[in-house]
C-alpha cells in the first residue's frame, strides 16, 4: 500500500509576471514584454492599450487576451478610478503522449459574471504573494481563469438558447460598436454588417440591453471621450470629438452634457490632477 | 480566438458534500477511480485494503482505485465531508511532480472548502467544463501535497532565524485559537510574554503583514467558508461568529480583502449540495 500519490504534470503555461493596479490618478505607463501572452481583466474604470498594431479599449468587467510575436512594449493609459489585473505568461512545450484539451479563449469579452473571475484572480494574487508558492498552483489557477473567460462567450444550455441568441447578437453589436465607434456608424451599417434586418436587430438589441443601438453608440463614444479628455491633454475638445466619432464639436458638447451633466471642459478641469499613480507590481515565477 | 492545448493528465468525475443522516455506514466497494475525502466536521472511520483510518476535522484521505474500501463504524451524527472522484493519466514527460500524502492535515481548510464549493456548485448548475473540473481537482491536490524538487526555505534557516519563525508561528496559533474573541496585538503579546513592539517587528519580518492584518485575514477567511457552508445563518450572525462585533466594520473589511461584499461572495456559489454518496 502506497503512502502517497505521485503525480506528474506537464505545465501548459509558464507564468512570467502578475500585476494588480488600483489607480488613484490618471496614469500612462509602458510595460515591457517578451514574446509572451498577456491576459487583462478590467474590474473597474476605463483602460486603454496601445499595442503598436492596434489600440484596445476595455470597459469595466471586460477581459482581453493577446499574443505578441516578439519583444516590445505595451502602453497603458487609465483613469483615476481604474482597477485591473495584468498577467503575462508563456506557452510551455506540449507534453508528449498526453491527451490534450483544446481551450478556445476569445480575445475580447464582456464577462457574464465577473465575480467568478474576480474570485479566481484574487486567489491567484494571494498565492503569488506567498513565499515559495508552487508554480503548479499558479498554473492551474491561470487555466481556470482562461476557462472562465472562454465560458463567457459560450452558450449555456438548450433552454437558454433563445436568450443566449439575443445576448450573442447584442454582443456582436457591442463588438462592432467598440471597433468602429470613431467612424460614422448607425443601426443600418451594423445590421448590414451582421446580416440582420435593421428593425429586427433593433428590437432584439433593446430586449437584451434595454437601450437602443443608437444610445449604445453614444454611450461608447462618450466613454471614449471621457478617457481621451483626461489622457490626451494636448488635444482640444474638437479634436477629441473627432477622434470619438463626432465630426461636429457642437453636437458632441450637447451629447456629452446630456450624458454626464458636465461640459467637456468642465469634466477635464474637474479631473485636473495628472501626477503619477502607482499600483502594486508583483513578480511571480 | 486564441486556441490553447492544455495537457490533460487528470480527469475529474464528480464530487459532493456528504451530510450525516445519523445512521448507516459508508458502502464497502471497489471503484476504478481515485477518491479524495475531506472531513469538515465530526469524525469518519474508513478502511482501505488492510488499513484502518480514523479521520478528524480538517483531515483528508486519498483512496486508490481497485482497492476495497468502506466504512468501519456507523456515521456519527455530526459528520460532514466533501468527496471527489478523479482519474489520472500517465504523463510521460512531466515537468513538475506533486506528491500527495494518503492522509493529510489541511493547512488551509478555508481555501480547500472554496475549491470544493466551486466544483460542486458549478457541477450542479451544469456549467462545469472538463478543463475547469480538472484544474479544481489539481488545485485541491496541490493544497495537500508538496511539489517535489523544491527545497523549503524554512529548513535551511539559521537558528536565530528559526527562533523568529517559531515566534511568528506561536502568534499564528494564538490567532487560530482566539480569532472569535476580541484579540489584539497587545493581548497576544501579553499571552506570549513579549514586548508588543518587538513581537510586531518579528511577526512582520516573517509574514510580511502586521499582526492586526493577520487577525483580520483569519477572520475573513473563516467568514468566507461560513458564507458558503452555513446558509442558515445570516451575514451579521456570521460576522459575530468570526469575531467582528460591528457588522458594518465586517462589511468594509470583507470588501477590502476580497474585492466584493459578503452578499456578492455568498451568491457566487449559491447551491450547496447535499449528497448521500
Amino acid at each position: 500500500m502506497r503512502d502517497a500519490l505521485s503525480l506528474g504534470f506537464a505545465r501548459s503555461f509558464q507564468i512570467l509576471s502578475s500585476l494588480h493596479v488600483v489607480s488613484e490618478s490618471v496614469t500612462h505607463r509602458v510595460l515591457h514584454h517578451q514574446a509572451a501572452l498577456c491576459f487583462l481583466f478590467n474590474v473597474h474604470g476605463d483602460l486603454y492599450l496601445d499595442l503598436k498594431e492596434r489600440r484596445l479599449a476595455l470597459a469595466s468587467d471586460e477581459a482581453a487576451l493577446f499574443a505578441f510575436a516578439g519583444a516590445g512594449t505595451i502602453a497603458l493609459s487609465y483613469g483615476n478610478d481604474a482597477e485591473f489585473y495584468l498577467l503575462q505568461f508563456r506557452q510551455g512545450r506540449p507534453a508528449e503522449g498526453v491527451p490534450r484539451l483544446h481551450l478556445e479563449v476569445p480575445e475580447h469579452v464582456t464577462l457574464r459574471n465577473s465575480g467568478r473571475l474576480k474570485h479566481l484572480v484574487r486567489m491567484f494574487m494571494e498565492q503569488a504573494r506567498r513565499d515559495g508558492v508552487s508554480p503548479l498552483v499558479l498554473h492551474h489557477l491561470l487555466v481556470l481563469m482562461l476557462c472562465e473567460t472562454a465560458r463567457s462567450s459560450h452558450r449555456r444550455s438548450e433552454t437558454q438558447a433563445h436568450e443566449d441568441g439575443l445576448e450573442n447578437m447584442a454582443s456582436h453589436v457591442d463588438a462592432y460598436i467598440a471597433a468602429h465607434y470613431h467612424e460614422p456608424i448607425g443601426t443600418p451599417d451594423i445590421a448590414a454588417e451582421l446580416r440582420y434586418n435593421p428593425d429586427y436587430l433593433e428590437r432584439a438589441y433593446r430586449s437584451d440591453r434595454h437601450m437602443s443601438i443608437r444610445e449604445a453608440i453614444h454611450e461608447r463614444r462618450i466613454r471614449e471621450a471621457r478617457a481621451q479628455l483626461l489622457l490626451q491633454r494636448a488635444l482640444g475638445v474638437a479634436q477629441v470629438a473627432a477622434l470619438c466619432g463626432y465630426p461636429d464639436a457642437g453636437y458632441f458638447r450637447r451629447v456629452f452634457k446630456r450624458a454626464t451633466s458636465m461640459t467637456p471642459h468642465g469634466y477635464r478641469a474637474l479631473n485636473a490632477s495628472d501626477h503619477h499613480g502607482e499600483g502594486v507590481a508583483l513578480q511571480a515565477q | 480566438m486564441i486556441t490553447f492545448a492544455i495537457s490533460d493528465t487528470l480527469e475529474a468525475l464528480n464530487g459532493g458534500l456528504f451530510v450525516s443522516p445519523g445512521f448507516g455506514t459508508h458502502a464497502v466497494r471497489v471503484i476504478d477511480s481515485y477518491e479524495l475525502i475531506f472531513v469538515t466536521q465530526g469524525t469518519l472511520d474508513i478502511f482501505e485494503g488492510e488499513r484502518a483510518f480514523h479521520l478528524e476535522r480538517n483531515q483528508t484521505l486519498l483512496l486508490f482505485p481497485g482497492v476495497r474500501h468502506g466504512g468501519l463504524l456507523p456515521y456519527v451524527p455530526d459528520v460532514n465531508f466533501y468527496w471527489a472522484h478523479f482519474r489520472l493519466r500517465a504523463c510521460a514527460s512531466p515537468d513538475v511532480s506533486l506528491s500527495v500524502p494518503k492522509v493529510a492535515m489541511v493547512r488551509d481548510p478555508e481555501g480547500l472548502t472554496e475549491l470544493f464549493c466551486r466544483f460542486i456548485s458549478d457541477q450542479e448548475a451544469g456549467i462545469l467544463d472538463p478543463c475547469s473540473a480538472a484544474q479544481l481537482i489539481a488545485l485541491m491536490l496541490c493544497a495537500l501535497g508538496e511539489t517535489v524538487g523544491r527545497t523549503r526555505s524554512s529548513r535551511t534557516r539559521k537558528s536565530a532565524e528559526a527562533a523568529r519563525a517559531r515566534l511568528a508561528d506561536a502568534v499564528r496559533r494564538v490567532i487560530e485559537e482566539g480569532y472569535r474573541t476580541p484579540i489584539s496585538t497587545s493581548s497576544i503579546a501579553r499571552a506570549l510574554r513579549y514586548n508588543p513592539d518587538y513581537l510586531e517587528r518579528v511577526f512582520f519580518s516573517q509574514e510580511e503583514m502586521s499582526i492586526v492584518d493577520a487577525i483580520h485575514q483569519k477572520r475573513i477567511d473563516v467568514a468566507r467558508a461560513l458564507l458558503h457552508n452555513d446558509m442558515r445563518r445570516n451575514i451579521n450572525e456570521i460576522a459575530f461568529e468570526c469575531g467582528f462585533s460591528d457588522p458594518g466594520y465586517f462589511h468594509r473589511m470583507f470588501k477590502r480583502l476580497t474585492g466584493m461584499t459578503p452578499r456578492e461572495f455568498r451568491s457566487l456559489y449559491a447551491r450547496t449540495h447535499i449528497n448521500t454518496h
